[in-house]
């Protein structure tokens, strides 16, 4: 049973691409984003301070359900779409103007 | 059916455990040596005034400042009268630095300016120039509190990394405690029972889980913080700046201290700092532990005030003051000019993480949470050793490891205390010698870890040494110092006293765990030989 | 220092309780009863009082916000976690 497995071998698997790089990156992008959709209020800082707080949340969410979920399509799907999305808000706040 | 029902319970059940075990083997020992420095950050300025032998003279209150002030400022370059900083130091002096804002060479924004420490008697005791960090990171009178406080945020490592390290370690810490939270199906069953092992030792997975099962809140909330302040500050920030500023840190910064971007600088004499001070100590009942004048000596001026969280409260207090009337403004949030969100989730972060709000008391609790934190981690990592060591041979190096670690971090952070008094007493740097003393340490405790042959040997010397040092650093405290405890009473100089008290306490156990260990191996031995003659006796019998 | 000492009471409270809950746990007793022969300090209660026990721990929360003490209730919540740990694991070590 104990079969001896290659130290690398994580690396051809696909949750491992799932709820390592590509939900970091994914954080990353909707922390940005964040930057330019989060109403700022009154103060103007709430858009600075909330996704820098989100951060960890947002990572740790996305990771949980990235590595148990048993529909790794739809994980796929998830992160594609928010990627997406908020790629877009960050293109138009650097060349929508 | 049933069957492809219970497939994927049994699959998330494994996949959890197996992140649990990973994401603590992998970092476990990095993450311990941030939560034990993380425990003795929460008593960092009570580690500098004991470091320093000193009580706090509220010289604030007492001084004129207004005088030293008018000295100093005729003496600086206009341009640093942009914003003066002042605070009391451990030694006894108030330090006045004269500043304006600029990026520093790793282009992170920075104060630059003259610091200037003034004693008791109004005289400069020194004066450098350079960068508010630069400066700060060559005051000896912080060497010891600062190095061990630079453990925990950064391990030492350059700019931004280190600073991404704790991060990591702090997003590994909440996969941990989620994870051992999510695999735990009877929290309630589990919360009150430590079972034995047939010797009457407690098993060793129960006295973690249960650890783990108590301290999970505050270990989810203290690794969501810390995570959050480190890589706020590593990347976080300037993203931020990039995104929302278009790249100007400074517009940024302005906004977040809540400052306009372009003040007046026509010149007026600015009120009395004395009588703002005066005012704001009587409406806090207490000492502000640092205050920030802007733009002294303009029709722009400004005095802010800060205060530890008052009765109750667990957010600081920054009283704001016209300086050019010396009227009371308003109390400032933290964060930007106005109340808000943003504000609020700072005001809440910082206590949560730094359990700096109520005095000691908070700080008592917060130590205890850290070294159940430790508990957890330490348990964590024998298990896991203990585990392997079962079924395999090749095994003992992680063992070994973890007695390095676990009890070669303490040594090391003691020796630099040790390197520090001893530095102090021969005039010579404090600031070089607190880490090197570190490093020798570190040296020493390697090497010992490699040439003794038995572990078990290897934690008691180690345990030895942490108790003799514990035991021994009062009193070398007192003899660099001269400063003893019927003055510390006298004085009622607490933050003294707890150290000492904390640090005899741990000596004392230290020594207890050696003399219980050493009991436990000869009743061991005893019970070892009673089974072989019992053994003798049925051989004997048996070839009668 | 009205405050610290406004929530030392509670802290006493959350002591008690959660010595209740320890020294009533059927898990425990049955350890202590296979390993002494009798549970030294264990005595029983139903299951339904404990979890009432249990959720007695919330209520300092009330008076402690109400009263505006936010420090006190940040420490209660340490002071519980770290009451919990020390009372579950230093008898089994002394035993």
């Amino acid at each position: 049973m104990n079969v001896q497995r290659h130290p690398f071998a994580f690396l051809s698997s696909q949750r491992f691409w799932l709820s390592g790089p590509a939900t970091l990156v994914v954080t990353l992008l909707v922390m940005l984003a964040m930057a330019a959709w989060f109403p700022p209020g009154i103060g103007k800082v709430n858009n600075i301070i909330v996704p820098l707080v989100m951060f960890p949340l947002i990572w740790a969410v996305l990771f949980f359900y990235t590595y148990l979920t048993q529909r790794m399509q739809s994980a796929w799907w998830l992160l594609v779409v928010l990627a997406v999305v908020n790629g877009v808000i960050l293109a138009f706040q650097f060349w929508g103007k | 059916m049933s069957n492809l029902n219970e497939q994927p319970i049994r699959s998330k059940a494994k996949a959890l455990l197996s992140l649990h075990s990973w994401s603590g083997i992998v970092l476990g020992m990095l993450l311990y040596a941030v939560i034990f420095t993380g425990t003795v950050a929460v008593v960092s300025d009570e580690v500098g005034e004991w470091s320093n032998s000193n009580l706090n003279q509220q010289m604030l209150a007492t001084q004129d400042v207004d005088n030293v002030l008018a000295t100093l400022a005729a003496q600086t370059d206009r341009a640093y009268l942009e914003e003066i900083s002042a605070y009391e130091d451990h030694r006894q002096n108030l330090v006045f630095f004269f500043h304006t804002h600029k990026q520093n060479p790793s282009g992170v924004m920075d104060e630059y300016g003259v610091q200037y420490k003034v004693n008791g008697q109004g005289e400069i005791v020194q004066q450098r120039e350079g960068f508010g960090s630069d400066i700060y990171a060559q005051d000896d009178s912080y060497a010891l509190s600062r190095f061990l406080v630079s453990i925990h945020t950064e391990l030492h490592l350059p700019a931004p990394w280190g600073l991404i390290l704790t991060g990591i370690l702090g997003l590994a810490m909440l996969v941990a405690a989620v994870s051992g939270f999510m695999m735990h199906r009877h929290l309630f069953t589990d919360l009150f029972t430590i079972r034995k092992q047939r010797d009457g030792k407690p098993l060793k997975r129960d006295s973690h889980t249960v650890a783990g099962t108590w301290s999970i809140p505050f270990a989810i909330l203290l690794a969501f913080t810390g995570s959050f302040f480190s890589f706020a500050t590593a990347f976080g920030l300037p993203a931020m700046a990039v995104v929302a500023f278009g790249g100007d840190q400074e517009a940024m910064m302005q906004t977040l201290v809540g400052e306009q971007a372009h003040k007046s600088e026509a010149p007026q004499d600015s009120a009395s700092i004395n009588g703002m001070l005066a005012d704001a100590i009587g409406n806090q009942s207490a000492v502000p532990t640092f205050i920030a004048i802007s733009h002294w000596g303009t029709e722009s001026a400004s005095l802010t005030a800060f205060f530890m969280p008052t009765e109750g409260e667990v957010g600081f207090a920054q009283r704001v003051y016209d300086a050019t009337n010396g009227e009371f403004v308003e109390y400032k949030p933290l964060v930007g000019t106005v109340p808000s969100a943003g504000s609020a989730i700072m005001s809440l972060i910082y206590p949560i993480h730094f359990g700096t709000f109520a005095g000691l008391m908070s700080k008592i609790i917060w130590i205890s949470l850290g070294v159940a934190s430790c508990y957890v981690t330490i348990t964590g990592l024998q298990l896991y050793a203990f585990r392997n060591e079962k079924q395999a041979t090749g095994w003992q190096w992680f063992s070994r490891m973890c007695v390095w670690g676990f009890t070669g971090l303490p040594l090391c952070s003691l020796s630099s205390a040790l390197g520090f008094f001893v530095s102090g007493a021969l005039q010579s740097n404090q600031s070089l010698w607190t880490p090197v003393s570190f490093l020798l340490a570190a040296a020493m405790v390697s090497l010992i870890t490699l040439i003794i042959r038995s572990v078990r040997q290897l934690q008691l010397i180690l345990l030895v040494a942490n108790g003799a040092l514990c035991l021994a650093l009062p009193v070398i405290r007192y003899l660099t110092s001269g400063f003893g405890w019927i003055q510390a009473i006298e004085q009622g100089n607490v933050a003294l006293m707890f150290i000492d008290a904390v640090l005899l306490l741990c000596g004392v156990w230290c020594f207890y765990r050696v003399y219980a260990s050493n009991q436990a191996q000869e009743s061991d031995h005893t019970a070892t030989e009673a089974v072989a003659s019992e053994h003798v006796g049925t051989l004997s019998g048996a070839a009668k | 220092m009205n405050h610290l000492i406004a929530t030392l009471p509670f802290i006493l409270f959350s002591l008690v309780v959660i010595l209740l809950l320890t020294c009533s746990d059927p898990r425990r007793r049955q350890q202590q009863q296979k390993h002494n022969g009798h549970s030294k300090l264990g005595f029983g209660l139903s299951s339904r009082a404990r979890k009432w026990l249990a959720w007695s721990l919330v209520l300092p929360v009330l008076p402690l916000v109400f009263s505006g003490n936010y420090a006190g209730l940040l420490m209660y919540a340490g002071a519980v976690t770290v009451i919990g740990w020390l009372v579950v694991e230093s008898p089994a070590s002394a035993m």
